[in-house]
């Protein structure tokens, strides 16, 4: 067999163990969910009860996927503006110098700190400025998770929103350059309008990120299994709910567990979709 | 033909003022994504350090019941 039909062979095997390792996935979710889902129906998505009392077992998701996509949705929120404007210094305004280089390696270490080590300094840090702020009663809560939450995003949109800037043709800005454009007339003329989409991938990334995100959130959201009353109340998402009842579950609430992360993959899955779908249009 | 190129029309001073707003709006951003970093490792050293030293690493860590 020739080098290039080895090779060939090789990656065809690799790119189908992928397919079928995330089939697999699929597949022992929903087999383990199927009982949740029978036993509840379409209320397990609609209902927000989470009572695990034996005789009178009731789960619902609703709580928790609010909690989800309200603590996401918040951390987008928070985290665009610092992720656009850190891009534009890195790729833009300070692109190729030595402060740029500084920067980029600062924020590639925000993405290299482990998310306990998040929930950490949110907890011992964040969580005492919180109830200083007379905000809240112990610290912990939506908002407070989603700060930490958009922290952690940043670097994520930050890098691949800087890599897509910095890929704008300089032929481009010069032209506009040369009508008489100042720089930000430049941004906003020539640089966003060409890396629109790219900036827009990158920010769904870092969504698609913050919806999945674990330990810190679990440390801060205040683990309340209910549907959040406001920015300053706690509430839980989906990640923290499995991570925090998984050791001790079985039978149903096992089943409504394995449910609840069913869900949650069709969330991110729905939001890579309509990412792409966003892509496609301003492309 | 001005609503078209809005880079040609307006006055300089105004834009030019605009432009230089917009440049410290960017370095305040960043600013701010990176002072986390700081606070985080900063808090990790100052509450982490004085645990580190030898018997840290070569001890068995026991629960208070058991030291």
């Amino acid at each position: 067999m020739s080098g290039d039909r080895v090779t060939k062979v090789l990656l065809f095997i690799s790119s189908l163990t992928i397919l079928l390792l995330s089939a697999g996935i699929v597949i022992s979710l929903f087999g383990g969910a199927l009982p949740a889902f029978r036993e509840f129906g379409f209320r397990f998505i609609t209902s927000s009860a989470w009572n695990p009392t034996a005789g009178s077992e009731e789960y619902g998701a609703m709580s928790f996927i609010a909690g989800t996509v309200i603590t996401s949705i918040l951390a987008l929120i928070i985290c665009i503006p610092m992720a656009f404007s850190t891009s534009l210094f890195i790729a833009e305004y300070y692109n190729g110098t030595r402060t740029s280089g500084i920067l980029r390696s600062l924020v590639d270490l925000l993405a290299g700190i482990p998310s306990i080590v998040y929930g950490f300094w949110g907890f011992y840090a964040l969580r005492p400025l919180m109830v200083a702020t007379g905000l809240t009663d112990q610290g912990f809560g939506v908002f407070t998770a989603s700060l930490v939450l958009a922290i952690m995003i940043v670097p994520y949109a930050t890098s691949l929103s800087a890599e897509i800037i910095s890929m704008v043709p300089a032929e481009l800005k010069e032209a506009a350059y040369s009508l008489g454009a100042t720089r930000r007339e430049v941004i906003f003329s020539v640089v966003i309008p060409s890396a629109r989409s790219g900036i827009i991938a990158s920010f769904i990334l870092a969504l698609g990120r913050a919806l999945g995100e674990t330990m810190a959130v679990t440390m801060l959201i205040g683990n309340a299994n209910v549907i959040p009353k406001g920015l300053f109340a706690p509430g839980n998402t989906m990640a923290s709910v499995i991570a925090n009842q998984f050791g001790e579950a079985s039978g149903l609430k096992m089943s409504a567990l394995i449910a609840i992360g069913l869900l949650l993959f069709l969330i991110t899955a729905l939001v890579n979709y309509l990412g792409k779908l966003i892509i496609k249009r301003f492309a | 033909m001005t609503e078209m190129y809005p880079v040609l029309t307006d006055n300089i001073s105004r834009r030019n003022r605009t432009n230089i707003r917009f440049r410290y709006l960017v370095i305040a951003g960043s600013v701010i994504t990176v002072i986390p970093i700081f606070l985080i490792v900063g808090n990790l050293a100052v509450k982490g350090f004085r645990q580190i030293n030898l018997a840290f690493f070569t001890s068995r860590l026991l629960t208070p019941s058991r030291q």
